[in-house]
């Protein structure tokens, strides 16, 4: 089935810059990329490895669109050759489309090299589930104790309320929950837990395996 | 649906809208489903992602018809890899092959008149996985003497590379150095190496197969000059082309091929020994041919005379 693609001003402003890199140091970075023998698993770490064949301006140019067409290709079962096809119809006069001509295969390429699918397939797998936490927040009051007649303070109580924030499949949602000091030092507790058993799987996975291991959202120096 | 391109709510809108009027399918609301989570994840991820939708309706696409202007060229060398150029002409092994050849210098001399913008599109939209690795040979050949100002040759050369690998072939065939001044000579190889590769790749018996397998032995890819003479008698024998068979071994080179190639074509052809009259010849043929190569050992055509 095809597929037609609307980038924003910005992303339009990428993909133009795509048009404009060296067609020539694409094609062998797509090369490249593609005979990777250990392909990352984070982005940044794919930009770095960009950088070794572009200059930094068209790497960090390049790779968002790269990432999304990746995605694209796998979220909407399209083959590579149609995602370049479709956004081929971004462009509105010939002279660009021309341009984007002259780069596609090697887009092409780069979306179906390992490198490009390893990285979209963790970071969407990462995140598929139905429910997505957005934004937890600890909101804490302190409830003044009035005298019978209500002129008086005379003791207060400090409450703690979780506020968690999530986007389901119908849209963004918001909860709170009611916590005491006891709660919240539990779930200090369970959260420190929680990165000690990722740190300790990902070395388990990593020794047994000698494959890279992706913590959700981690950041590069973690993953190293 | 309009044709219109819209960001990712107004899929989920549109969505919406034919889940009310009964247009979607099971398979559409999973894709539903799986670009709502993608929104989801680009929101949390904070990274952007292209607002995308599918072509609900089969409208026709001016795009597409844009961008499959160079579908024609595939079609005609298509047709010069099939097989069924062949006919029940009894010297069709040696006819067709010729014509094949001719077939593809004629698309290359046409295909070669093409601009870069066409070559460009050519290399970047054709669906290479879908085609022969044969095709994307010819495809290679056609282009070569533009391969310098075409970035995306290289690519299509380490495609070719990669699929051969996969294929069983080795990948040496093609690797020769592409960057020197023969050029005629270079482009011949590409359509050679199209040739031979079209006879493993095909599902039915290809004309000049046994040339192929003499080739492959040439180049010191035994295995697929094996697998050129087994698959290709198979299919004969398959599709009840006896008499086609008998006359492929009058084309057989034997004084080119090595031991193992023409012991191939004798065992291939051993089950149906009696049907192949040529078969005699051949066998009286190589048998001479071993001996006086030295390499005839007691017991080495047992059973296939």
């Amino acid at each position: 089935m095809p597929i037609k693609v609307k980038p924003d001003s910005e992303q339009l402003l990428q993909l133009r810059h795509c048009t404009k890199i060296d067609a020539t140091s694409l094609a062998n970075l797509a090369i490249k990329l593609s005979n990777l023998a250990d392909p990352p698993l984070l982005p940044d770490q794919l930009l770095k490895e960009i950088k070794k064949t572009l200059s930094d301006d068209d790497a960090e140019a390049l790779l968002p669109p790269l990432l999304s067409m990746g995605m694209i290709a796998r979220s909407s079962d399209t083959k590579s050759v149609d995602v370049v096809k479709a956004f081929r119809g971004v462009f509105e006069t010939p002279a660009e489309q021309s341009d984007w001509d002259r780069v596609a295969a090697s887009i092409q390429t780069l979306i179906e090299s390992s490198a490009i699918r390893l990285v979209t397939k963790a970071m969407q797998l990462s995140y598929d589930y139905a429910n997505l936490l957005r934004k937890a927040h600890i909101v804490t009051d302190l409830r003044p104790l009035f005298d019978e007649s209500g002129n008086t303070v005379e003791a207060a109580v400090v409450t703690h309320t979780l506020r968690v924030a999530y986007h389901s499949d119908d849209g963004a949602h918001d909860i709170s929950l009611a916590m005491d000091l006891k709660d919240i030092r539990n779930l200090k507790e369970q959260c420190e837990r929680a990165i000690s058993k990722a740190m300790c799987i990902r070395e388990e996975f990593a020794n047994a395996t000698k494959k890279p291991c992706l913590i959700s959202g981690d950041v590069e120096k973690d993953n190293e | 649906m309009s044709s219109a391109a819209v960001d990712t709510m107004d899929i989920i809108v549109n969505v919406r809208e034919y889940e009310e009027q009964q247009y979607l399918s099971p398979n559409l609301q999973d894709w539903y489903r799986r670009t709502a989570r993608q929104g989801r994840f680009s929101d949390q991820y904070g990274r952007s992602s292209f607002g995308v939708v599918l072509e609900l309706l089969n409208n026709s696409s001016a795009d597409r018809k844009q961008t499959t202007a160079v579908r024609p060229w595939m079609e005609r060398f298509n047709s010069w890899l099939s097989p069924a150029i062949e006919d029940e002409d009894p010297k069709i092994g040696k006819r067709a092959c010729e014509v094949g050849r001719d077939n593809a210098s004629q698309f290359i001399e046409q295909a070669a008149t093409a601009s870069l913008d066409e070559w460009n599109q050519t290399l970047a939209y054709t669906d290479f996985n879908e085609q022969p690795v044969s095709a994307s040979l010819l495809i290679l050949a056609a282009s070569f003497e533009k391969r310098a100002e075409l970035p995306a040759w290289r690519i299509l050369i380490d495609r070719c590379r990669k699929r051969l690998q996969a294929i069983g072939v080795e990948a040496k065939l093609i690797d020769w150095n592409t960057d020197s001044n023969q050029n005629a000579c270079e482009r011949e190889s590409f359509v050679e190496a199209a040739r031979m590769v079209a006879c493993l790749e095909s599902h039915k018996a290809m004309a000049g197969y046994l040339d192929a397998a003499v080739e492959f032995e040439k180049r010191l890819d035994v295995r697929s000059a094996l697998a050129c003479v087994y698959r290709n008698v198979r299919y004969r024998l398959r599709d009840n082309q006896l008499k086609l068979l008998n006359d492929d071994l009058v084309t057989f080179r034997f004084g080119e091929a090595n031991t193992d190639t023409m012991l191939a074509v004798l065992t291939a052809t051993a089950p149906f020994k009696t049907t192949l009259p040529n078969r005699r010849a051949l066998f009286k043929q190589i048998q001479v041919a071993l001996k006086k190569r030295g390499v005839m050992e007691r017991g080495l055509l047992d059973g296939l005379k």
